[in-house]
C-alpha cells in the first residue's frame, strides 16, 4: 500500500521509473528466499540504487515456456560453472548483476531441475549483444554465458527450488505490470497535450466529438483498474500474496496502456509518425512508446497465458 | 461489380506474376535501410517494365490499363514492403492525364519513360492551409510520401471553398520541403510554399473540387492495396511461423487462443480487401458511392489493418518486438499509412455525413 502511493506520487512528478528488477523482482526474492548472508550483500545496493540488476530467466526457447530453460549450471570446486544463453534481457548493458535461472538437474521433470543464481555481470565468460526493438531504441540484449564462474554463496534458497522462487517473482512482476501510475500519469499529459494540439478539421484534438467520447472511455476504464489494483493490495495487506487474481490486472492494465497510446497516435496525426529528430515538440517519444507498448501483451506471462490462468484456477473451468 | 473477361483476368494474372517475381527477386524485403542508388536502380527498372506507362491510354502512349491493374502492381509492392512511393506514378497521373490532356500530355512520355515522378501535395489545415493567387502559392503542404523524390508536385490548394480552390501542377525542384524520416524508414516532405514557384494552374473552383476528391479516393486505394499486401504477406509469414516455432512441447500454432487471433486477423485482413475492392471498384463509377468506399476502406485501415498487425506481432512474441523482424515493419507501415490522405477519426466524420441524414429532425 505504501508502494502504491509511493509509485502515484512518482509517476505525477514524473519521476523516472526506479529500475523494476532490483526493487520489484530480485529485491522480494532474496528477503522471502536469500542466506542472512545475501540479504546483507545485495538488499542495502537495492534499496540506495547503487546496484542495477537484470533478469535473466527467458531463452530462445524458453519464452512463455520458461520451465523449458536450457542453460546449465554444473557444480565445480567452491562453486558452479553456469554456461547457456540468455535472451531479452533488458538492461543488462547497464547491470551488475543478474538473477539467472538455470538448469542444475537435467534427470528430473523440466520445473524440478531448475535453480536460480546471482550473476556478476563483469565475470569471465559473459558477453552481450544488443536488440534493437521496433522502436529503434536499444534495451534488450541477448546475454551468451560461456562457463561463466559463480561460488557456492550465488545460489539463491535451495538446489533445485528455483522454479518455486521464480514463480513467486514473476508474480510480483505481474501485479507492478498493472502500471496504474504510470497509465494515470501518462493519460492527463495526453488530455493536456490534446487540448493544445489542432486535429485535422483545424479545432484542437480534445473538441473532436470522436475523440472527445474516446478520452471519457479511457477515463472509465482507468477508473476500473485503479479500484481493481486497490482491491488487489488490499488482499495483499491482509497477508495474502498475490495469486492468480494478480493476473486481471496485467491483462486489464496493459490492454489500457495499449489503449492510451492509440489514443496518442490519433490525437497527433500525421505529427505521430515523423520520426523524433523532425517532428519534435509536442508528440516526441509518444510514438516510441507507442511502438514499444506492443510487448505489454506479451512480456511477464502473455495476456493468453495470463487468461488461461484466469480461467482454469480462478474460474475453476475444465 | 465491374465484370471481368476471360482474357483481362488472364492478363490480371499474368501482370501480378510478373510484379511478385520481378519484386522478390530484386526488392525482397530485409531489415537494413538501402541507399539511395539503390531506389534510383529500382525506379528505373520498375519504368522499364513499364508499370508507369501501363495506365496511360493509347494516344498517350500508354497500354490502357485499367485501375485494378494499377491496385494489383501496388499491393505487390506492399507484400515486399518497397520503400519507394508508387501509387501516384501508377494510379493517379495516368489517370489525371487522360482527364487534362492539355495541360499534362506533355508529360505522359517522362512519366511513362521515369524521368519524371510525381507527388500529391495536400493543405495542412493545421498549419492554415495553402492559399493560391495568380499563379503564386503560399502555406504549408501536409505530410507526402511522394513529394521528396518527385519532379512534379500536383497540389491541392484551398479545398475548403470553391472560391480559393485550385488544382495546379508545379516543378519541384523550385519548391522548398523539409525532408522527413517516417516511423516506418521511408522518407517524406513536408512542403512550403514562399510564393517564389511557376505553378501552372490545373483546374479552379467546382471542377478542382472534384478532381481533388477523386485523388484523394485514389491514394486511398492505393494506401489500401498497399496495407493489404504487406499484412497479406505478414499473415502467411506468420502462419509458418508458429507451425515451426514450439513451447510447451506444442507448436504455438496448436494453440486455440493462438488459433483464435489468427482468425481475427484473418477476418480483419479479408475486410480489408473487400472494402479495397469496393474502392477500386467504384474508382470508375459515381462520386458519392467512390468516396463512401474509400472512407470505408480507409477506417479499415486505421481499425481492421493495425488491429490484424498488432495480432501478429502478438502471437509471434517478443521476435516480433525487434527491428530484424518484419511483422514489426508492417505495423509502423499500417500506422504511417492510416495518418496519411486524413486520420481515421476524420473518415469516420466522413463517411457519417455520406451516409446518415444530415441531421435527426424532430417531427412536430
Ligand atoms: C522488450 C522485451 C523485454 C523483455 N525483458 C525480459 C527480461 O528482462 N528478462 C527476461 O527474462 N525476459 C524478458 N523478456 C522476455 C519475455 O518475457 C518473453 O518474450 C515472453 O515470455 C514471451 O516469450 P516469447 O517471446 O518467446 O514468445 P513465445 O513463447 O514464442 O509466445 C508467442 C506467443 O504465443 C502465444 N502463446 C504462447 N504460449 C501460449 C499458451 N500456452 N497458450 C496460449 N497462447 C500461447 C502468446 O500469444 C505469445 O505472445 C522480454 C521480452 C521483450 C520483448
Amino acid at each position: 500500500m505504501q508502494r502504491f502511493i509511493f509509485e502515484a506520487e512518482c509517476a505525477a512528478a514524473d519521476a523516472p521509473p526506479t529500475s523494476v528488477f532490483g526493487v520489484y523482482l530480485v529485491g522480494p526474492t532474496i528477503y522471502s528466499f536469500g542466506s542472512e548472508e545475501q540479504k546483507r550483500r545485495y538488499l542495502p545496493g537495492i534499496r540506495s540504487g547503487a546496484e542495477f540488476w537484470c533478469q535473466g530467466y527467458s531463452e530462445p526457447e524458453a519464452g512463455s515456456d520458461l520451465a523449458a530453460v536450457r542453460t546449465t549450471a554444473r557444480k565445480v570446486e567452491g562453486g558452479w560453472r553456469i554456461a547457456g544463453q540468455k535472451a531479452w534481457t533488458t538492461e543488462a548493458h547497464f547491470a551488475d548483476l543478474m538473477i539467472c535461472l538455470t538448469r542444475t538437474n537435467t534427470a528430473v521433470k523440466s520445473q524440478a531441475g531448475l535453480s536460480l543464481f546471482v550473476l556478476d555481470m563483469q565475470a569471465p565468460g559473459v558477453t552481450i549483444t544488443p536488440v534493437i526493438t521496433i522502436d529503434g531504441a536499444h534495451s534488450v540484449n541477448s546475454v551468451f554465458l560461456d562457463d561463466v564462474f559463480v561460488p557456492d554463496e550465488a545460489l539463491i534458497g535451495e538446489v533445485d527450488k528455483g522454479w518455486t522462487y521464480a514463480k513467486f517473482l514473476l508474480n510480483h512482476e505481474r501485479t507492478n505490470n498493472a502500471q496504474v501510475h504510470r497509465s494515470r500519469r501518462e493519460f492527463e499529459r495526453l488530455k493536456a497535450a490534446a487540448a493544445l494540439c489542432i486535429g485535422e478539421s483545424g479545432r484542437p484534438a480534445l473538441d473532436e466529438p470522436g475523440l472527445r467520447r474516446r478520452f471519457a472511455i479511457v477515463e472509465q476504464k482507468l477508473g476500473g483498474l485503479e479500484v481493481t489494483v486497490l482491491r488487489v493490495l488490499i488482499d495483499q495487506t491482509q497477508g495474502r500474496e498475490p495469486g492468480p487474481e494478480a493476473s486481471i490486472v496485467k491483462i486489464i492494465g496493459s490492454q489500457l496502456q495499449q489503449a492510451i497510446t492509440e489514443l496518442a497516435m490519433d490525437v497527433f496525426g500525421a505529427a505521430a509518425v515523423v520520426a523524433p529528430e523532425a517532428g519534435g515538440g509536442e508528440t516526441a517519444g509518444w510514438t516510441e512508446r507507442h511502438l514499444f507498448r506492443r510487448v505489454v501483451t506479451i512480456y511477464a506471462g502473455a495476456n493468453e497465458i495470463q487468461k488461461t490462468i484466469v480461467a482454469r484456477s480462478t474460474l475453476g473451468l475444465r | 461489380m465491374m465484370r471481368r473477361s476471360a482474357e483481362q483476368l488472364d492478363d490480371d494474372r499474368m501482370l501480378r506474376e510478373s510484379a511478385r517475381n520481378f519484386l522478390e527477386a530484386r526488392c525482397a524485403w530485409m531489415p537494413e535501410p538501402r541507399s539511395a542508388a539503390m531506389f534510383a536502380d529500382w525506379h528505373r527498372e520498375i519504368a522499364e517494365l513499364g508499370w508507369f506507362a501501363a495506365g496511360l491510354p493509347e494516344e498517350l502512349g500508354g497500354l490502357g490499363a485499367d485501375s485494378f491493374q494499377g491496385l494489383s502492381l501496388i499491393e505487390e509492392a506492399g507484400r515486399v514492403l518497397l520503400p519507394l512511393p508508387l501509387a501516384t506514378d501508377i494510379l493517379i497521373m495516368p489517370w489525371l492525364m487522360r482527364r487534362l490532356p492539355k495541360a499534362l500530355a506533355s508529360l505522359a512520355e517522362p512519366l511513362a519513360a521515369g524521368r519524371a515522378r510525381f507527388g500529391i501535395v495536400r493543405e495542412d489545415v493545421r498549419s492554415g492551409g495553402l492559399r493560391h493567387m495568380g499563379g503564386k502559392l503560399s502555406g504549408r503542404g501536409h505530410l507526402s510520401l511522394d513529394a521528396a523524390a518527385a519532379t512534379h508536385w500536383v497540389v491541392l490548394a484551398g479545398m475548403r471553398s470553391v472560391g480559393d480552390a485550385a488544382l495546379l501542377c508545379v516543378e519541384a525542384a523550385g519548391a522548398g520541403f523539409q525532408p522527413v524520416r517516417l516511423l516506418d524508414g521511408r522518407s517524406g516532405a513536408l512542403p512550403r510554399f514562399s510564393g517564389s514557384e511557376a505553378a501552372v494552374v490545373l483546374a479552379t473552383g467546382d471542377e478542382a473540387i472534384e478532381l481533388a476528391a477523386e485523388i484523394e479516393d485514389r491514394a486511398v486505394a492505393a494506401l489500401l492495396a498497399d496495407a493489404y499486401g504487406a499484412l497479406a504477406a505478414g499473415l502467411a509469414l506468420t502462419v509458418d511461423y508458429l507451425n515451426q516455432r514450439k513451447q510447451f512441447g506444442q507448436s504455438l500454432g496448436s494453440f486455440q487462443a493462438v488459433q483464435h487471433l489468427m482468425a481475427d486477423a484473418f477476418c480483419d485482413l479479408e475486410t480489408l480487401r473487400s472494402l479495397a475492392l469496393w474502392t477500386a471498384t467504384a474508382l470508375t463509377g459515381e462520386p458519392t458511392e467512390r468516396t463512401r468506399a474509400a472512407a470505408s476502406a480507409k477506417i479499415a485501415l486505421g481499425r481492421e489493418g493495425l488491429a490484424a498487425a498488432s495480432r501478429l506481432i502478438q502471437v509471434s512474441g517478443g521476435i516480433a518486438m525487434t527491428e530484424d523482424y518484419r511483422i514489426g515493419h508492417i505495423y509502423k507501415r499500417l500506422q504511417v499509412s492510416a495518418a496519411l490522405h486524413g486520420g481515421t477519426e476524420s473518415h469516420i466524420d466522413k463517411l457519417a455525413a455520406l451516409s446518415l441524414p444530415p441531421t435527426g429532425r424532430n417531427e412536430g
